[in-house]
């Protein structure tokens, strides 16, 4: 398992700033020990013996998550009938996963509390930081994993019963974001405790604390008083010939229920919680302490960016890779690469030349050559299901046929109709011999191949009807990339093809 | 989302390191002396220690020369959680012939870091290792953790349990017991002995602060105080 260098796998480092001082974050402390079921001379008695800042790694993978998910949801009306409604769902939205990349311990930090945006460059060594462990490959994997899965729960939220789910995501960021928080460890009696405050935002996320005896025993005293008078009157009835209001299955319910009270109130308010902890912290009850020693990261290689070198396969140069750009040309003998963890392979390119009658209708005027993925796939259907009206106008794409990504630094939402059209159309076009000017490639070839299944899937879910199965190949053949010419307008683009 | 600088600076490496003094069994035998000192649990069984890790941490030490006094300092090169470790205070100095097997934690942060909290003339400084017995005990379902200075055999201690003041099951039985009584002659005699439940209960809660108290024991000093 290896990560790909594109900007989707990268790894870019980065930090939010402190917002709050030391002086800020002890405040906040000190307003917190009067806060909920504490010691009540708390703020008066805890000694803050520590208040340092430390920043906590975490991985970070942004996708945009698409998915078309097909399926009915079913309810019984009070006459008996069974009512079915059938749901088409499409989703595209941005998802956001994130892991605590180090052993946080007993304070068991989970996961990142705050949204992207804000962050600055991390230089290492300028800040204390806890080390990040662990594979990043292996955490670029559990965050592709999870965010597939946040895409369905999302489905599942509408669609009870699913009959088609296939989910997509295009990777946008997988990083390691430093996070600052404010460290206060203080005694109180012969008791160690700490609490955590949020570096930024200046408040709690979390912390132990003693608890307030005099709440807590009353607490005690009334559930076994409760306990008692629930035992007593049930022991009361059953010893007692009379009859009584309540039946003596009843009475033996009462009797168990006094039991139980006293059995789960008992262990529950003589250990005394003394944590409090956010959804971050999710797992500071186990209280587990960090003893094991802290994983190296294991592809540091791929963090400091010092793979290894980087060669033409054709004529052995070596390869520059900007910053972001997942295929790049070798500046020796002009073939296009697409460069991975894995190593250097060739792509296949061809430039299309503009058609005359765009040429007529834009004269004078150069067009943009914007790459577009072009796969050769064909696409089989065994089973197909739709529901309601299925008449419609538009072309049928199954069989074999070219399926257009589009790979430049284009809005989704502009080149996704190109792709739809030129995927339709498959236009024919002249080959120029030489590419004027090269826009970079953004997209790899991975993410586009499953992008084309998703414009499949798509372009089935947009045509009349509410699909219901959908079961199908999708074979990809061939991949080369193609620059298309498209004149720009201040309306939009026009196709040159 | 920010772009990450594409140079990193090299790694420190340690230059000196305080040897330790302690062995792993001497460390358990601190540690379990310092769990029976906090008197924790009435009976000793009820604690067991785990396992001991021996870790070196990597600290910047900063020589400062501060008017007539040299100063030396210490502050972690590396992130960490642990209590007591900020500012750590030693007396001896460290050694330059590192141990063979020696492995510090990863230095993270660099010395430049620190330069606004130390006073004074720079008269140097260098990563030197100090190893520190980690030591797990378990009392009752919960583990907790200790940290024992490998050369000075200072105990450091994490989150831990203490005693507190209060005899749970006094409270339990006095709320318990009366409870049953007199409902059970409530039930068996006349239902208006049941407000003389609620009265009990009024007079334990209203008394809960006494009941809290009732263990503590005020231990009398050596010189009577």
């Amino acid at each position: 398992m290896v990560l790909e260098r594109s900007v989707e796998d990268r790894i870019a480092e980065s930090m939010y700033p402190a917002g709050i001082t030391k002086g800020v974050a002890d405040k906040a402390v000190r307003r917190w020990f009067t806060k909920g079921v504490k010691a009540p001379d708390l703020a008066e008695k805890a000694r803050i013996t520590e208040n340092y800042l430390l920043y906590i790694p975490f991985w970070r993978f942004i996708a945009q998550g698409k998915a078309v998910g097909c399926g009915y949801s079913e309810y019984r009306e009070a006459s008996g009938n069974l009512l079915r409604n059938v749901f088409e769902e499409l989703i595209d939205e941005e998802f956001v996963w994130t892991e605590c990349a180090c052993d946080t311990g007993k304070y068991g930090i989970h996961e990142l509390w705050l949204e992207p945006g804000g962050e600055v460059p991390y230089v290492p060594g300028s800040v204390a930081v806890m080390d990040a462990g662990g594979s990043a490959a292996e955490a670029s994997t559990r965050g592709r994993e999870a965010i597939h899965a946040m895409i369905r729960e999302k489905m599942a939220k509408r669609i009870q019963n699913v009959t088609l789910d296939k989910t997509f995501l295009i990777p946008k960021v997988f990083e390691l974001v430093y996070v600052p928080i404010w460290i206060v460890h203080y005694t109180y009696g012969s008791g160690h405790f700490t609490v955590i405050v949020d570096g930024v935002r200046g408040e709690i996320l979390g912390g132990t604390s003693p608890a307030n005896l005099t709440a807590r025993t009353r607490f005690m005293i009334l559930s076994f008083a409760a306990g008692g008078l629930m035992i007593g009157t049930a022991l009361g009835m059953l010893l007692h010939t009379g009859t009584f209001m309540v039946s003596e299955l009843i009475q033996i319910i009462i009797l168990l229920m006094g039991i139980a009270l006293c059995m789960v109130t008992y262990p529950a308010f003589r250990s005394g919680k003394t944590v409090e902890a956010s959804g971050t912290m999710k797992n500071i009850n186990r209280l587990r302490p960090s003893l094991r020693i802290p994983k190296e990261l294991t592809d540091y290689e791929i963090l400091t960016h010092a793979s290894k070198l980087l060669q033409c396969p054709e004529c052995g140069e070596a390869v520059e890779q900007p910053w972001g750009e997942v295929v790049t040309h070798c500046a020796a003998c002009g073939k296009l690469l697409d460069v991975t963890a894995d190593g250097v392979e060739m792509v296949s390119y061809a430039a299309a030349k503009p058609n005359l009658l765009s040429e007529a209708a834009m004269e004078g005027r150069e067009p943009q050559y914007i790459p577009f993925w072009k796969f050769s796939a064909d696409v089989e259907v065994s089973d197909y299901l739709s529901e309601g009206e299925t008449e419609t106008g538009l072309p049928n794409i199954e069989g074999k046929r070219s399926y257009y990504i589009c790979a430049g630094d284009i809005p989704r939402y502009l080149s996704e109709p190109w792709e739809v059209d030129l995927t339709i159309r498959n236009p024919e076009f002249e080959e120029l011999e030489e590419v004027p000017e090269r826009m970079p490639v953004f997209i790899n070839k991975k993410t586009a191949k499953e992008l084309s299944e998703f414009l499949y899937l798509r372009y089935e879910t947009q045509k009349p009807g509410i699909l219901q199965v959908l079961r199908y190949t999708f074979d990809v053949t061939s991949a080369e990339i193609v620059y298309i010419p498209y004149y720009k307008e201040e309306a939009g683009y026009i196709p040159g093809v | 989302m920010s772009e990450t600088p594409l140079q990193t600076p090299e790694k420190p490496t340690v230059q000196a390191a305080f040897l330790p003094k302690i062995d792993e069994e001497g460390a358990k035998a601190l540690a379990c002396s310092w769990i029976e000192s906090q008197n924790i649990s009435s009976r000793k069984q009820q604690y067991r220690i785990g396992r001991a890790v021996m870790v070196y941490y990597p600290f910047w030490e900063f020589i400062r020369e501060d008017g007539n006094e040299t100063k030396i300092t210490y502050r972690p090169a590396c992130g960490t959680l642990m209590t007591d470790l900020q500012k750590l205070i030693r007396t001896t100095t460290p050694s330059e012939n590192l141990p063979s097997d020696l492995t510090t934690l990863p230095a993270t942060v660099d010395a430049a870091y620190y330069y606004p909290d130390t006073y004074g003339i720079s008269r140097g400084e260098r990563l030197t290792a100090v190893p520190f017995w980690l030591i797990s005990y378990k009392i009752e379902k919960s583990v907790y953790m200790l940290k024992i200075d490998a050369e000075t055999g200072e105990v450091l201690p994490e989150w831990h349990p203490y005693k507190e003041s209060i005899n749970w099951k006094k409270i339990a039985a006095a709320a318990f017991v009366p409870l049953v009584l007199i409902s059970l002659t409530a039930v068996l005699l006349h239902p208006v002995l049941f407000i003389l439940d609620a009265a009990v209960v009024i007079f334990l809660v209203y008394q809960s602060r006494m009941f809290s108290l009732i263990r503590v024991k005020t231990k009398e000093e050596k010189n009577g105080s």
